[in-house]
This record gives structure tokens, C-alpha cells and sequence, in this order.
């Protein structure tokens, strides 16, 4: 059985990007618009792995953290960011707030797949 | 088999002793004649309307419409129904004869053919056309449908 | 595969247009005046979802552009940088210009010029350091921090063999944090083998005895060996988001590797305590979230949606075949009321998913006046009604264009320079009315100007130079006004500054007519001028009433119907040869006769003979039209005249009734309109 990834961006062709490259990889893949979206999808029926983008309205990239962090079902799931932004503080912010990775994007499929195995079994 | 570069389908068809074709690309569909729904305040030539598959769409008498007299309906009458750009219309024509191939290389200009508004005529051309007597050779008007601008904004006077 | 990429790149495409419209509308807001933060975020998102796909997608200039457009709205959004007027002018330039880049970049076009709206990008960030070309990020070159760690590995000094790199030693013990995240060490310890690393130790000392211990803390230290010849920043990649939090040393040694790496002077526990998770305060992400209004949007084929909305049609004429060849009774028993209530609802929602407020077409408006104050230095102000009105997508992609030219002709030509306004009486700023309506199956869209009206002397003298009409022509104003609109009238020396398209007013009614709609044209001189443009809507459904005219049905838009009287004799007198009134209850209403207006032979002539449907107009008041008889009252699909034919005076469209023949429906507002002229056009070409 193929192990679920729930992508997270308010970018549809990114979320159809992401798919693309991770249906590609084995995996499968669902996804949500936003982070509260993300979130209800998340508790709902619990991935294998997130993959979240930072800015998104409603509820950004943080918040989806930090609230599935403080939820027992997520709290030890990996959650890898992805994002355009690359600055320290915001990284460091995401550390805190409960991420297991961060990829930059745009983002290769080897990149991708390297930051997948380092925080999904 | 090797088809000429300028190869086109046209429909012919006859209307007041005479014979004329249009492009095959414009053709929707042939309808048999069916009194069309009167408009008011329309000019003679548009016998009225009709529905094409949910779409309301005018029935010009093309015989009117180039300024000869009205054609009479018969039995073997029918309504050519075209695209012009996004509208369509249709044509009541005395008899549909055929559709046949041409060579557009073998079209001719005619200048001094004038029917109606100018671009009506596109020109003309001669093709092998079944008729009484088996085939013949017929020179046939092709038309500009759009140039006829039936659609362009006439208010008919009260 | 790249099928797929280019469906999903469409897909990008389409997401830049809607997100330029958005920073557009919100910029124009700041610009107004708004300081609302959420505005501001929702354009700093806009720009900053173009930018992360422009850079998946390989476009790099615009990539380059929108990474700096992005970092001046970040310093708005953090507060670091105020909305001031002329910064707002410089992000409006900027949203242009960013339009400008995601259609080279979709047409595969040579980027646009940008270096001076760059600079003056990069110029309001002066305290951050000027962007490098490629803004790409180079996250492969971090650095990651790590906790300083006293080791001795002596042999560092050693010079390192020349044939073969020597080896990386990496020396890992994550923290309680790092594991907290969902990370697991295990993970990266493949991925370090992947890349030809082995563990070579662990180090459990500081594991406590099983009763003692959390199974979600961090106590192992393990050391890795890895193949010289691996890139460092691969190692780097690894570790990196753990990294702060961690231990992690990775370090090149000397082959060999012994299988005894000395460990390093220090307990578990201190260790423990150096890598404690850092506290760092998490920015306030608490803060309250004001509610946004967001609706969840899902990406249709309009094709598909033109296709429901036919067969709905098709539905509702299905309804009314019923209707027709069943008596009351069956109707009942098979119940058709409900099915026509249910069909009248998925009509309501699939005419819902097509209309969209005119608003979106109207948005651009604001800007453009901007832009024209800024050519002509005429100052106008802008009235906007009817924003709301939904209108069919189709209507709000084509009617742009025409707005955008009949705004312009209104600021060129229809306002008069303040001077000549302030010495005509008139306030020293224009203004133009801009209004939307839903009338009766149609549209209506209004641009009115409070300008100097048609010059109708000077329009007259170029149609006859131009040979659009002979020099002794009689012509109505009526007639005057509509030669703006004829072919050949507008020449590229008249159209001022539409990126060189010759635009002209007859491209405009073109446009409109290929819509199916028709172009009015009002205007008094020192007065102003109003264009209108009737648009039909695309599908729509119409309670009405059927009726009889020598034998033919027409249709009687209920809303307009008032009550329905047949005259007594008597009750009908004509107080002049050519009108007529019904006395009703006291008051007389003026009677149109139907058949005389529409020239139909073989109509009721004696009134208690028909009947009269009073019907109520806004500017006409109640009158009453006279009619053989009255069918039946029913739901109807309008279908449009226009889109085959030409707007036909009184005639609001058509439908097919149950028996599947047409019957025409009557447009009320134009058959009790007061202007009795019937505006004539001619054809001028010839």
C-alpha cells in the first residue's frame, strides 16, 4: 500500500505540480486549499506525511503547524515545508512552530524525494 | 491518391432558373421547408424564424434577399441552414442538387456580376453537375453568404 | 508528460490572471484610501503565488520582477515601509507591469523592459541589500548552526591526501525538539548510507534505565563515516533542518577511520543541556485572525457549462410539453408542480455558475482614469451603480475592451477642459456615470459623462468627408450620433493611444452586436452624451404570460403585468384620432394596440372583444395593451433574437413553447416607451 501525502497550498497549479511528482514517486497523494482545510483533511484521515506551503489565507503554513503539533493524533506526524522563501527566521520560526523539514522551492523531484525519505519512513 | 492543394466542397443549389453554391464549411444542416414563425417589422425578405435545436434562428428568402421575386415553396424546396461567424441563419433555395468538389484555382472572378450588395458573388466556376440527362458541365455562382449582411442592424421603419 | 505540464502551466496561467486582478483591485483599494492589513496581505499573496510558480515553471524574467515586487509589499505588509501616495502609484505601475511579464511569459514572448520600475522597486528597499539577478534560493549553502562542541581530532592539521579526499566524520545526536517535530533519527541515518555512509558507533551512555525513560526523548549520539568523495553540502542537506536544534558535526578526517572514534570529553547530560531546544519566541501567531471572506472555487470548462446550461433549457421545455398534454388533474397526480419547482432550481444554479458580477469588468476602471488624468490632465470623477449585477463570463471577457474605449472617447472627447467646464457653469471635475442593470432578460451597461455632448456639426462634416453619407443628407440627430459607430468613421489620427489597435467605436458595436446586443447613443449638447449597451442574457428563464394576436402567441414578461380587464363597451375612448385610453377605476390609461404596433393583420379590433393587460413601465407609468386573447401563464427559456438576427423593436427575444413552435416575446419598456421616434439606421456603407 502506497504511503498518502496531504500537499497544502493555495496555488492550484502547485498543488497539481506536487501531485504530479509524487503520484510519480509511488506515493499517494491528496490535498487541501488552505491550512485550515488542511488541517480538518489532516484529523479527519491522518497521511503519512504533510507538505505545506507558508503563505496561504485563512490559516498559513505556521498555524497549520503549530495546531497540528498541539493535536494528538499529529502531533508526531512530519509536516515538511515548502516554500519559496529560504530566510533563517523563517525557518527557524517554522522549527519552532513543529516542522520536521524544509524544502525550497521550485524544487526538483530528487530534492523532493531526498527531503521525503528524510522524514517519512 | 494526390489531392490538389486547394481542394473545397461546395453545396449547389438552384434558385430562380439558376445555379449557385456555397461553401461547404458554412453548411449546418438541409431542412426541408417548414413555414418559419412570423416576425414584425422585418423586411420582406425575412420569411421569419425558426428552432434549430433550441437556437432561434431567421429564415431568409434568398430569392428576396437578391432582389428577385419571392420563390414559391414546392415539394422539393428546402432551407440551407449556414454559420455566419457565431450566427446562423437559414436559406430557402428552390432545390439542393448536389455537393461536388472543386479545384479552388478553377474559380473565376466575376466582376461584372453584381447581385445585391458587392462580395455577394465570390465567383464563378465551372463543374460537372448531375442533371436531366445525366452529367453536364454548369457553371455555377458561388456566393458569399455573409456578405449579405442580413445581420447587420436594420430596423425596419414602423 | 509534458502534456501534463502544459495543462498544468494553463492552469499556472490562469491562476497569474486572477491573482493580477486581485492585486489590482487591492492596491486601487489602498490607493482609495484603505489601510486595511488584509488587503494588503491578500496582494502581497497574489504576488507571491505568481512568483512561486513563475519559478517552478522555468520564467525567469518574470520571476525576477515579481521577486522584487514581493519583497516591497513584504516591507508594507511588516509595517517597515508606509502606503504612501506615491509608493501605492509605484505598486499600481508595478502590478502593470507584472501583467505585462505573465503574458510574455505565457506567449513565450521577449520579456518586457523593467529595469526602471525595478530599480525603483529595489530603490524604496534601500535598507536591504539590492537583489542579486537570480533571486533563486540557494538554500544548498546554508549554513547551519550547531553547538559548538570541544573535539579533538588532532590529525585536522595533516595535510589531506592529494588522490582521495579524506573522509567526513559526522557526529549526530538530535534533540528532544528535532524527534518532537515527528523527525526521526533512524531516517537521516539512511539517507546518510544512501549517500555511502555507515554508522560506525553509538554512544547509548546516556540512555537511562527502561523505567526511566521518555520515549520521546533524544539520548543517542551516534557516529557516521562517510565516502570522501561525497559533496559536503549533500551531508549539509541532511542534517540541515535539524540541524539548530542538534547536535551535528560533520568534519573531513584522515583515513583511515578507525572503528574507535575517541569520543568527546563531555556528559550526556551537559550535551543534553547545550542542545536544550532553543527557546527562540515564536512571532505572535496567536494574533486573531480576522475572518476573510473566501469562497472554495473549483475550475470549470465554459464549454461544459454552456453545454448544461442548453440542456436545462431543454428541461424546462420538457416541463412545459407536459404541462401542455396533461389536464389539471394528471398534473396533480403525477406531480408536476414539484418537478417544475425543482427544475426552476437546478435553472437557478447552473445560471448562478456562469453569472458573475460585472464588477470584475468595471474593476479596471478606477485606473484607467488615473492613466487618462495623468495624458489629459482632466480631472474626472467616477460614479459606479450596479456593480453587483451578475452577468454572464462570456459578457465580462468582451465587454472590456469596449468599456476601456468608450471611457476614453468619454474623457478625450465628451469632458471639456476645466476652464471651459468652471466658464460653462459646471463643477471643474468631470464625472462619469457608470451603471449596470438587469432589465427584463437583458442587460443594460451605461457610461455616461457629464461632458460637452456630440458635437453633431463636426461629426456630420467628417461622415461627409469621409464619404459615409452624401452632402445633402437629411439626417436625425438620432442618425448623426450612430455615424460614430459606422465603419471608416475613426481613423488611427482620431484614436489617441490604444496600443495602436485602431479601435474605433464601429469595433466597439461590432463587439456588442457580436455579443447580441445593440449600442444607444444619447446626448445633449453642453449637456453630456450616454452610451448604452443591451446586452441579452445568455439563458434565462421567464415567467410569462402567453397571448394572442391574430392568432399568433406572443409572450407577456409577467413581472411587468399588472391585472388583465376585459372593456365593457364604452370603457375604451380615444380622446385624439391616434390614441386611445381605457377608463379604469377612475384614472384613464393610455391603450396600445399590439397588432397595430407590430403591423399583424387579422387581430381583434372591438375592445370588449380582447382583453387589456395593464402593465406598469417605470418611465411610462401603467398602460394598458390590448390583446385577442390570453393562453395560459407559464415559465418560458429566452431565447435570444439577437445573437442570429438584429434587435427587433419591442421584441424581447423568443421561445419555444411545448409544441416546439416559437413564439416571440413582447419587450414591455420599448412597446410603452414614450419616445415615439423609431431610431433609424441605415445602411451607409453604400
Amino acid at each position: 500500500m502506497s504511503r498518502h501525502i496531504l500537499t497544502i497550498d493555495d496555488s492550484p497549479s502547485m498543488r497539481m505540480l506536487l501531485k504530479a511528482s509524487l503520484t510519480a514517486q509511488g506515493f499517494t497523494v491528496s490535498s487541501a486549499d488552505d491550512g485550515a482545510q488542511g488541517l480538518a483533511a489532516a484529523k479527519a484521515a491522518p497521511p503519512d506525511l504533510i507538505i505545506t506551503d507558508i503563505n496561504m489565507p485563512v490559516m498559513d503554513g505556521f498555524e497549520l503547524i503549530e495546531a497540528a503539533r498541539s493535536d494528538d493524533a499529529l502531533r508526531l506526524l512530519p509536516i515538511l515545508v515548502l516554500s519559496t522563501e529560504f530566510s533563517d527566521d523563517k525557518k527557524a520560526r517554522a522549527r519552532s512552530a513543529g516542522a520536521t523539514g524544509w524544502i525550497t522551492k521550485p524544487f526538483d523531484a530528487d530534492k523532493l524525494a531526498a527531503a521525503i525519505r528524510r522524514v517519512c519512513p | 491518391m494526390t489531392t490538389t492543394s486547394d481542394d473545397r466542397k461546395i453545396v449547389t443549389f438552384s434558385l430562380a432558373g439558376r445555379m449557385f453554391g456555397i461553401d461547404m464549411s458554412s453548411l449546418i444542416e438541409i431542412r426541408e421547408w417548414d413555414e418559419p414563425t412570423p416576425l414584425p417589422r422585418v423586411p420582406d425578405y425575412i420569411r421569419g424564424v425558426a428552432n434549430l435545436r433550441g437556437t432561434v434562428i431567421p429564415i431568409v428568402g434568398l430569392a428576396e434577399r437578391l432582389g428577385w421575386k419571392p420563390s414559391e415553396v414546392h415539394a422539393r424546396s428546402c432551407v440551407l441552414v449556414v454559420g455566419l461567424g457565431a450566427r446562423q441563419a437559414g436559406f430557402l433555395v428552390d432545390e439542393v442538387n448536389d455537393i461536388v468538389a472543386i479545384d479552388g484555382s478553377a474559380i473565376q472572378p466575376a466582376p461584372e456580376v453584381q447581385i445585391a450588395e458587392p462580395g455577394v458573388v465570390a465567383g464563378l466556376v465551372a463543374t460537372n453537375l448531375r442533371g436531366d440527362g445525366g452529367e453536364r458541365t454548369t457553371m455555377v455562382t458561388l456566393l458569399d453568404l455573409d456578405a449579405l449582411g442580413v445581420t447587420r442592424q436594420l430596423d425596419a421603419a414602423a | 508528460m509534458s502534456d501534463d505540464l502544459d495543462a498544468i502551466q494553463a492552469i499556472f496561467f490562469e491562476e497569474c490572471a486572477e491573482g493580477l486582478v486581485a492585486a489590482e483591485a487591492g492596491l486601487s483599494e489602498l490607493a482609495e484610501g484603505s489601510r486595511d492589513p488584509e488587503v494588503i496581505a491578500a496582494v502581497f499573496r497574489a504576488v507571491h503565488s505568481i512568483k512561486g510558480g513563475s519559478g517552478a515553471f522555468g520564467h525567469d524574467a518574470l520571476l525576477g520582477f515579481s521577486h522584487r515586487f514581493e519583497n516591497v509589499l513584504d516591507a508594507l505588509r511588516a509595517g517597515r515601509l508606509e502606503p504612501s501616495e506615491p509608493l501605492l502609484q509605484l505598486l499600481l505601475q508595478s502590478s502593470d507591469m507584472l501583467a505585462d511579464h505573465v503574458a510574455a511569459a505565457r506567449d513565450g514572448a521577449a520579456a518586457p523592459a523593467d529595469q526602471t520600475l525595478a530599480a525603483q522597486l529595489d530603490g524604496w528597499l534601500d535598507a536591504e541589500p539590492p537583489l542579486a539577478a537570480d533571486p533563486g534560493p540557494t538554500i544548498e549553502e546554508d549554513e547551519f548552526g550547531f553547538a559548538p562542541v570541544a573535539v579533538s581530532l588532532d590529525d585536522l592539521d595533516a595535510a589531506p591526501s592529494l588522490d582521495v579526499p579524506a573522509p567526513w566524520q559526522i557526529r549526530f545526536r538530535p534533540s528532544a525538539a528535532a524527534l518532537a517535530n515527528g523527525g526521526e533519527a533512524l531516517l537521516l541515518l539512511r539517507e546518510v548510507e544512501r549517500l555511502g555512509g555507515e554508522v560506525i558507533a553509538c554512544d547509548t551512555t546516556a540512555l537511562p534505565p527502561l523505567e526511566e525513560m521518555d520515549p520521546e526523548g533524544a539520548y543517542m549520539l551516534w557516529t557516521l563515516s562517510v565516502p570522501g568523495e561525497v559533496a559536503e553540502e549533500d551531508l549539509s542537506d541532511c542534517f540541515d533542518f535539524v540541524a539548530p536544534d542538534s547536535l551535528i558535526e560533520i568534519e573531513r578526517t584522515d583515513p583511515p577511520v578507525t572503528a574507535d572514534v575517541p569520543m568527546p570529553e563531555q556528559s550526556p547530560a551537559s550535551a543534553l543541556d547545550r542542545v536544550a531546544p532553543s527557546d527562540a519566541a515564536p512571532d505572535a501567531t496567536t494574533a486573531e485572525r480576522r475572518p476573510i471572506e473566501r469562497s472554495e472555487t473549483i475550475r470549470v470548462d465554459l464549454g461544459k457549462l454552456d453545454g448544461l446550461l442548453n440542456l436545462v433549457g431543454e428541461l424546462v421545455i420538457r416541463n412545459s410539453i407536459l404541462a401542455d398534454r396533461l389536464g389539471p388533474p394528471e398534473q396533480e397526480k403525477v406531480e408536476l408542480p414539484q418537478l417544475s419547482r425543482l427544475t426552476r432550481s437546478i435553472q437557478d444554479m447552473v445560471m448562478s455558475l456562469r453569472a458573475q458580477p460585472i464588477q470584475q469588468a468595471f474593476s479596471r476602471v478606477p485606473r484607467l482614469l488615473r492613466e487618462l488624468e495623468s495624458e489629459t490632465g482632466k480631472k474626472v470623477l467616477l460614479e459606479v451603480s450596479g456593480e453587483g449585477t451578475e452577468v454572464d463570463k462570456r459578457v465580462i471577457e468582451r465587454i472590456g475592451d469596449p468599456l476601456t474605449h468608450m471611457i476614453r472617447n468619454a474623457v478625450d472627447h465628451g469632458i471639456e477642459p476645466a476652464e471651459q467646464r468652471l466658464a460653462a457653469g459646471k463643477s471643474a471635475a468631470g464625472t462619469i456615470r457608470l451603471s449596470a442593470q438587469q432589465r427584463g432578460g437583458r442587460i443594460v451597461v451605461r457610461v455616461e459623462d457629464d461632458g460637452g455632448g456630440i458635437d453633431r456639426e463636426a461629426v456630420r462634416a467628417r461622415a461627409i468627408e469621409r464619404g459615409l453619407v452624401a452632402a445633402d443628407a437629411i439626417l436625425s440627430d438620432e442618425d448623426i450620433d450612430q455615424l460614430i459607430c459606422a465603419p471608416g468613421f475613426s481613423t488611427a489620427a482620431s484614436i489617441s493611444n490604444i496600443s495602436g489597435r485602431g479601435v474605433g467605436m464601429d469595433v466597439v458595436r461590432s463587439n456588442i452586436e457580436g455579443l447580441g446586443g445593440r449600442v444607444e447613443i444619447a446626448s445633449e449638447p453642453g449637456v453630456g452624451t450616454s452610451f448604452t449597451l443591451v446586452l441579452p442574457l445568455t439563458l434565462a428563464i421567464l415567467d410569462g404570460m402567453v397571448v394572442r394576436l391574430g392568432g399568433q402567441r406572443f409572450v407577456l414578461p409577467l413581472q411587468s403585468v399588472i391585472e388583465s380587464v376585459r372593456p365593457e363597451p364604452g370603457q375604451v375612448s380615444a380622446p385624439t384620432p391616434d390614441s386611445e385610453v381605457m377608463e379604469l377605476r377612475g384614472s384613464y390609461l393610455p391603450l396600445r394596440r399590439l397588432a397595430d404596433f407590430f403591423g399583424i393583420r387579422g387581430a381583434e379590433k372591438r375592445p370588449e372583444n380582447g382583453l387589456v393587460i395593464v402593465v406598469e413601465d417605470d418611465s411610462a407609468g401603467q398602460v394598458g395593451l390590448f390583446v385577442d386573447t390570453v393562453d395560459d401563464r407559464r415559465e418560458v427559456v429566452i431565447k435570444s433574437l439577437d445573437q442570429n438576427l438584429h434587435p427587433i423593436r419591442g421584441l424581447g427575444g423568443a421561445t419555444v413553447l411545448g409544441d416546439g413552435s416559437i413564439a416571440l416575446i413582447l419587450d414591455v419598456d420599448a412597446i410603452v416607451g414614450t419616445a415615439p421616434a423609431v431610431r433609424q439606421q441605415r445602411d451607409l456603407a453604400a
